[in-house]
């Protein structure tokens, strides 16, 4: 179920574009600079640690696979409740981040920055220059087929990458054995994030702050959804009476 | 089949989701082939979707007699027939 809607929710995403309104990349890198990060520093950095940038890129590459796993942990170990709050959370959290980004644009670094092409042998980034330049034509441009599935990703900022990296903690929570291992998954992540998949550095606040957000949200819906139900047949009984 | 809230609200955003899919499909003009994945998709999409209207067809005609007459479908007449 879950996949049949990031299939659907990918589509909206590619379906939404052009977007008339101008990004805002150039901000965020403004924002950025004053965190003293830059995309290209940090690429930079990852070229001089080829092992550590492999290693980032496969965290990276199997974040889909983690949050695959955490979906069958959060089945096996938790009631079948967890399990619709972590569908719920992620689902809500695309779909903030999918209407965040069709009114404030954003294609992230690897659209604003162009890369040494040196540099880029090396990293050999997921979401590299290449891309970015894919991103800003797809963004002026938009599609005129459907059936182009190599698109990685048009969302800058918020970045869901933080959600789907960082939802699976609070869901796996009260396995204490688990904690430390979740907590470090979730910070390897993140380096992964903005070096291979092209963000800035204030997409992962975004990212968390959605995650944060449709968390508790998924709860509240939840909680409006069970108290419906059970308010129905206490209805329905004062009614025969 | 019961189906809990939680997974009907996902099922609501899936399906509002690709009405806007197809409508932006259609008004922006987007040339669309249908992969293998997405006709078993749609194939599964349909086939809850019937599955979900035959059992809200079936309660409401269990619960209404509205094709039997209210002896016929009564415990007694069906289990003791003349």
């Amino acid at each position: 179920m879950f996949f049949l809607y990031s299939y659907v929710g990918s589509n909206l995403n590619v379906l939404l574009l052009p977007r008339p309104n101008p990004t805002m990349d150039a901000a965020l890198v403004a924002i950025d600079a004053r965190f003293g990060y830059s995309w290209p520093d940090a690429l930079a950095w990852a070229s001089r640690h080829p092992a550590i940038s492999d290693f980032l890129r496969n965290i990276y590459l199997s974040t889909q696979t983690f949050l695959f796993l955490a979906f069958i942990a959060v089945g096996a170990f938790f009631d079948v409740r967890r399990l619709h709050k972590l569908a719920l959370a992620c689902v809500l959290g695309g779909l903030i981040t999918v209407f965040f980004w069709a009114f404030f644009p954003t294609s992230g670094a690897c659209a604003y920055w162009t890369l040494d092409p040196k540099i880029v042998e090396i990293v050999r980034p997921v979401a590299g220059s290449a891309y970015g330049a894919e991103l800003n034509r797809l963004m002026a441009e938009g599609v005129t087929r459907l059936d182009n599935f190599n698109i990685k990703g048009l969302v800058g900022f918020p970045s869901f990458h933080t959600v789907m990296a960082l939802v699976i903690i609070p869901a796996l929570w009260p396995l204490k054995a688990l904690r430390l291992p979740l907590i470090a998954s979730g910070l390897v992540a993140m380096p992964g994030i903005l070096i291979h998949g092209g963000h800035n550095l204030m997409d992962i606040p975004g990212g968390i702050a959605v995650l944060v957000v449709s968390w508790y949200l998924a709860e509240a819906v939840l909680k409006a959804r069970e108290h419906s139900v059970q308010s129905v047949p206490m209805e329905s009984a004062q009614a025969a009476a | 089949m019961h189906i809990h809230p939680a997974e009907r609200l996902i099922f609501l955003i899936i399906g509002i989701l690709s009405v806007a899919n197809v409508a932006l499909i259609w008004l922006k003009d987007i040339e669309f082939h249908f992969t293998g994945a997405e006709v078993m998709l749609a194939t599964a999409a349909v086939f809850f979707g019937v599955s979900q209207a035959a059992r809200r067809a079936g309660r409401f005609i269990r619960t209404s007699n509205v094709l039997l007459c209210s002896p016929c479908s009564s415990s007694t007449a069906m289990s003791a027939p003349t």
